[in-house]
């Protein structure tokens, strides 16, 4: 508990940077609130406190894993294509991570993302193909067995039209405890500046106060996980997040996990599911969303090692 | 000084007015009268009639509050709100020492009104009809010179003196040599374009005074071509060595001064060769007689050929024959104030100065060939046609009955512009000669106690029977100046009546009998048979009761007559007899003196057309003028009370006894229920006594009888049309005016025709909103909204309004014509639904998305109408 009087005035700093007033505006960039990695995907975003999942692209949430998460080296390429269901939201993107882990008490993460919609044709202007894009570089500090703090700066960028492009920068910060059976987390996620539009309207990053808690229990070969994630967005939407695993043998993987969101939350309510097989550090998942007429059948494929 | 004052604008609560309201200008003698404008010179002829102005006979109270320079009248206000009024101003002027008798005759009652010329003649009409206190209404004709201007190739008077065709001139040589060629006490008023005042030929017959110009209102006159060559021909200077002669010119060679001239100037050449006239005639025509003349010349009257093709066809003839047989009282009025007060004070008696006693007024009869003539076909008139220099007829001539006499009229040779001479041809140069002639007369014969009526009976009397008298197309004898001078020398009296019967009318008595040719008849009635016998025919007795008639051209021998004797007594025995008299007062014997009694009093009787059972109703916008009538069985002259009941007013129709307008201008009106009352009380005292129950109903506003909807376009540049009428009523009847706007010209465009029909015309796919209203006359409005959905074929039912990439401002989601649950997100890119809006919509209730305080980003804007899907990609910058 000695390290408490660095955490909590971290947070308390954290928290007061996110509750600047913020216009009652939409969120731009609302990307920056999508799940990043397959296994969080699968249980419909929860389990950012989960440990037992990769650590390639905990610069996009929680970097205060990265110390309790991270063998050597953790690397991930994933694969997805989301709301296939409704063509203006249609975007496939490519992503790449890693973390690894340089002292024993650090551990550094960086992540790419690419989002790329189809070809947009609208009369009076040029084809052209909407793309956003996600860079973030995370760095987490553990202080003794159970106590972490980390922080990732991000970087994003927005093309809607072909000499349109918005880019904003963002942080992520937050404190973790790690015990025996159970973590949780919390701080704040996607803090940064105001995007503005071509009239000069400022609109404010889809930022965030999360908590997030995760609980395992072993039986024999069989692992339980149950994760919970909770966001208060800075415009007073609200989401939250329920998922389970499952783990035999730490060789298969089965995840669930429903999201309920508030009207215009920057993730809407869903259900997800995923699988996953590990073998010798690598490992292969996949997620599918449903249960949502505008990003179901969404789907997510990632092949990773870690070692 | 001129006073103007500013009527008040402000009228009541009830309406608001933004017109300028009208100036009244009482006028005066002295005053400058040049700043008006001459509404001849640009107005707009409505057949032959000048639009915005108007001349009306005023009630006393309202001629009084405008002569003031204010009315206090609601009813005045709302006419001029609605005319547009712009002056009143007195059509004869304050005439300074003779304006007592110029009031005595009421002629202080007529105003002159100018409007706004925009106003269409009929309502006008209506309106200044049904106004009370207007008790006549004359429009303003057009007028112009009867002018005919020939080749200059006759370089002989033979009006004066015909040696080609003896006999066929005026004969007015032969008085010359025994009697008179004029005498300067005698004024004779050109009424015309002005003549030249300084001609070598006519300045020695100008009045030294007197002379005005009507069209400028001031005293400075311009020389006009017809007006001095009309002068010439009456009294251009005899044997002066020069130039012409006149018809009374006088003898310069024997120092012997003509008549005078005046010229009183209604015709005025502009510069740019057109001619100004002044805006009424009448004026002139009255302040003749306050001028000092005594003979009236006018070679002018209304101008009918509308086409200008040369002739009085179809249409034109009509308005010749209806200004012919309906005078303006305005005129007639003027006319006979000339013929009362001509050399006579304000009471009408002769001034010792003037040769007569009343005036003459003659007119040229027109050169349309037509059978009208107006104005100069007026009783009140000489009306003078014309012959060619052979005797006939000239071929211009108009005719009929009631042309008087004819005189030489073509080819006449006489005074000209800046001291020249030159032939003309027209019943114009026809007219002067007559009223030479009739300066003659006067110039011989006047003198204390010689009429007008004699001068008059010495010219139509003293004209000769020509070919062109009669025939189908008549124009009178030929006016003979000795012939007038020597009529009924040495005659004798007329013959006795012999065939008089004598009937009772109620208490009055009627005496039919036989004319006999005679001048005149006097019809005289008296309790004793003595009182009859012994009757001073001229200066009867106060117990005698008289009335006279004076043989009218018509009234040849033989010639049935009737004269009605009035304020009789009831139940009385009379003696009545007929005696004619000639113009020279020579009597015939008395005629048989029959007794007769007088009937009862029969009390007048009310009349009101139409009038229901319960009362009138009356809407909240009408304006009322019905007529009400009251007679008299006994031929009495009536009083009629009348007591109001609301604003409700009675008045007397053209200044009639018994013919009344009952007027109401219900706008003004509170509603409810009224009585006015009317009593009429005949000259005996015996009375009738009528109500007039009438109700205002309150207005009601226009009402939407039917929602305009949505009007759907499919071509762009296509129209589509509504009535509407269809959709608007007024539950009292009332005329609506409708307005009509469309929010967004870009989608379509609206026009209003004068039938309420709306023209919609399309020019971009969208929806916009046009708004309508219907207002009536008390500015009550009912408003209701049509949707113009401009959707060119093979447009998605649901489509989108305006760009699609917007950097703020709303995007216009527009379903189709029915109304259905429509639900509209609009989705970021990560699948937040930012917008989300569910419910009943139609074109005419379409979906507005909000884009301002939408992020920048692509979005897709997911509609769902009548179960169908329907998708758009919007970027927000």
């Amino acid at each position: 508990m000695r390290y408490c009087r660095f955490i909590l005035p971290f947070l308390l700093l954290c928290l007061s940077a996110a509750a600047e007033d913020k216009p009652a505006t939409g969120n731009a960039m609302d990307f920056l609130g999508m799940p990043r990695g397959t296994a969080r995907s699968a249980m419909a975003g929860a389990g950012s406190a989960s440990v037992s999942a990769s650590a390639a692209f905990s610069a996009f949430d929680n970097p205060s894993i990265l110390p309790f998460a991270t063998g050597k080296v953790d690397a991930s390429f994933s694969y997805g294509r989301w709301a296939p269901s409704t063509p203006g939201c249609l975007s496939d993107n490519l992503g790449v991570g890693i973390a690894f882990k340089p002292l024993r008490a650090l551990a550094l993460s960086v992540a790419v993302v690419n989002q790329a919609h189809p070809v947009l044709e609208i009369p009076g202007y040029e084809p052209f193909r909407p793309l956003d894009g996600l860079a973030s570089l995370g760095a987490g500090v553990s202080f003794g067995a159970h106590f972490s703090i980390g922080a990732s700066f991000k970087y994003a960028y927005q093309r809607v039209l072909s000499d349109n492009v918005y880019s904003a920068f963002a942080f992520n910060a937050m404190a973790q405890y790690h015990g025996g059976h159970f973590d949780i987390a919390a701080g704040v996620v996607n803090v940064g500046g105001d995007v503005k539009s071509k009239d000069g309207s400022a609109y404010p990053l889809p930022s965030a106060a999360r908590i997030s808690g995760s609980y395992h229990g072993d039986i024999g070969k069989s692992r339980f996980e149950a994760d919970l994630d909770a966001d208060c967005y800075f415009s007073g939407k609200f989401g939250i997040a329920a998922g389970v695993q499952y783990t035999f043998n730490d060789l298969l993987f089965a995840r669930a996990g429903y999201r309920y969101a508030t009207a215009g939350a920057v993730l809407p309510s869903h259900l997800a599911l995923g699988l996953g097989v590990q073998w010798k550090g690598f490992c292969l998942e996949a997620s599918y969303i449903t249960a949502n007429d505008i990003i179901g059948n969404s789907f997510s494929l990632s092949i990773g090692y870690r070692y | 000084m001129k006073r103007i004052l500013r009527i008040s604008l402000c009228f009541a609560c009830v309406l608001s007015c933004t017109r300028e309201m009208p100036e009244t200008v009482p006028s005066s003698p002295k005053q400058e009268q040049g700043t008006e404008t001459d509404v001849r010179t640009g107005g707009e002829v409505y057949a032959g009639i000048e639009n915005g102005i108007a001349k009306v006979y005023l009630s006393e109270e309202l001629a009084g509050e405008l002569e003031k320079g204010e009315s206090r009248s609601a009813e005045w206000k709302l006419l001029t709100r609605e005319l547009g009024i712009r002056s009143a101003t007195r059509l004869f002027p304050d005439a300074g020492e003779f304006e007592p008798r110029t009031r005595k005759e009421g002629l202080h009652r007529w105003y002159v009104l100018r409007y706004d010329k925009e106003v269409e003649a009929s309502r006008a009409r209506h309106l200044i009809e049904a106004t009370p206190g207007i008790q006549q209404m004359e429009p303003c004709r057009r007028i112009r010179a009867c002018v005919t201007i020939n080749d200059p190739n006759w370089n002989r008077m033979w009006g004066m003196n015909n040696t080609s065709y003896p006999g066929y001139d005026v004969n007015c040589k032969s008085v010359w040599d025994n009697y008179t060629m004029g005498n300067s006490s005698v004024t004779v008023a050109v009424v015309d374009g002005g003549f030249q005042l300084n001609h070598p030929d006519l300045a020695a017959n100008t009045a030294a005074t007197g002379h005005y110009n009507y069209v400028d209102n001031n005293t400075t006159i311009y020389q006009h071509f017809h007006g001095t060559h009309v002068a010439g021909t009456i009294a251009a200077v005899n044997n002066n060595g020069i130039g012409v002669t006149g018809i009374a010119g006088g003898n310069a060679a024997a120092g012997k001064a003509g008549v005078k001239l005046l010229s009183l100037q209604v015709f005025k050449t502009l510069d740019n060769g057109t001619t100004a006239s002044a805006n009424d005639f009448s004026r002139a025509l009255k302040e003749a007689a306050d001028r000092g003349a005594l003979i009236s010349q006018n070679s002018w009257g209304h101008y009918f050929d509308f086409n200008d093709d040369g002739y009085i066809t179809g249409y034109e003839l009509t308005y010749a024959r209806q200004a012919h047989e309906n005078p303006e009282r305005s005129f007639t009025q003027a006319v006979d104030y000339f013929n009362k007060y001509a050399g006579c004070d304000n009471d009408g008696n002769q001034l010792s100065s003037s040769p007569m006693k009343g005036g003459v007024v003659i007119f040229a009869a027109g050169n349309e060939d037509i059978p009208y003539g107006s104005p100069g076909n007026y009783d009140g008139c000489v009306s003078v046609g014309a012959i060619n220099r052979n005797g006939s007829r000239a071929s211009f001539t108009n005719y009929g009955d009631w042309v008087d006499v004819c005189a030489p009229g073509v080819d006449v040779y006489s005074t000209y512009l800046s001291g020249q001479y030159t032939y003309m041809s027209g019943t114009s140069m026809a007219c002067p000669h007559v009223s030479g002639v009739a300066a003659l007369v006067v110039s011989y014969f006047g003198g204390k106690g010689f009429t007008a009526d004699e001068l008059r009976a010495r010219l139509i009397g003293g004209a000769k029977t020509i070919g062109a008298t009669a025939g189908n197309k008549p124009i009178g004898p030929l006016v003979d100046a000795m012939g007038a001078f020597q009529m009924n020398s040495g005659g004798k009296a007329p013959e006795q009546v012999k065939d008089a019967t004598v009937n009772p009318t109620g208490h009055n008595l009627r005496v039919d009998f036989t004319s006999t040719g005679a001048y005149a008849y006097i019809v005289l009635a008296g309790k004793t048979k003595k009182a009859v016998e012994n009757a001073d025919y001229f200066n009867p007795a106060s117990d005698l009761i008289t009335a006279t008639r004076i043989a009218s051209s018509t009234d040849v021998e033989g010639t049935p007559l009737s004269v009605q004797l009035a304020g009789l007594a009831p139940e009385q025995s009379y003696y009545v007899a007929v005696v004619a008299y000639s113009y020279d007062r020579k009597c015939s014997p008395l005629s048989e003196i029959t007794q007769m009694s007088t009937g009862k009093n029969q009390k007048p009787v009310i009349e009101i057309p139409d009038y229901p059972e319960g009362g009138f109703v009356f809407a909240h916008h009408s304006i009322i003028s019905l007529p009400v009538r009251f007679s008299d069985a006994d031929g009495d002259a009536m009083s009629v009370t009348y007591k109001t009941g609301g604003r409700a007013t009675l008045e007397p129709n053209n200044g009639s006894q018994d013919y009344y307008n009952f007027k109401l201008m219900c706008p003004l009106a509170t509603p409810g229920e009224y009585t006015a009352s009317v009593d009429v009380t005949d000259e005996v005292g015996a009375k009738a006594h009528g109500n007039i129950k009438y109700t205002v109903l309150p207005n009601t506003a226009p009402q939407v009888i039917k929602d305009p909807g949505v009007l759907l376009l499919e071509n762009l540049s296509g129209t589509g049309e509504l009535k509407l009428q269809d959709y608007f009523a007024d539950p009292d009847g009332e005329e609506i005016f409708f307005r009509a706007t469309s929010l967004d010209q870009k989608v379509a465009t609206v026009s209003l025709g004068e039938d309420g029909k709306l023209t919609v015309t399309a020019h971009s796919q969208g929806v916009c909103t046009v708004k309508l209203s219907a207002e009536d006359h008390e500015n009550e409005r009912v408003e209701g909204t049509l949707t113009v959905l401009v959707r060119p074929e093979g447009t998605p039912e649901v489509f989108i309004s305006g760009e699609t990439v917007v950097t703020g401002g709303d995007i216009t989601v527009i379903p189709g014509l029915e109304e259905s649950r429509t639900r509209v997100r609009l989705i970021s890119s990560s699948g937040v639904v930012v917008y989300s809006e569910e419910g009943l919509h139609s074109a005419a209730k379409p979906v507005l998305v909000d884009m301002g305080g939408i992020a920048p980003g692509v979005y897709t804007l997911d509609i769902n109408y009548k179960d169908q899907p329907y998708r758009y990609t919007v970027v927000k910058l």
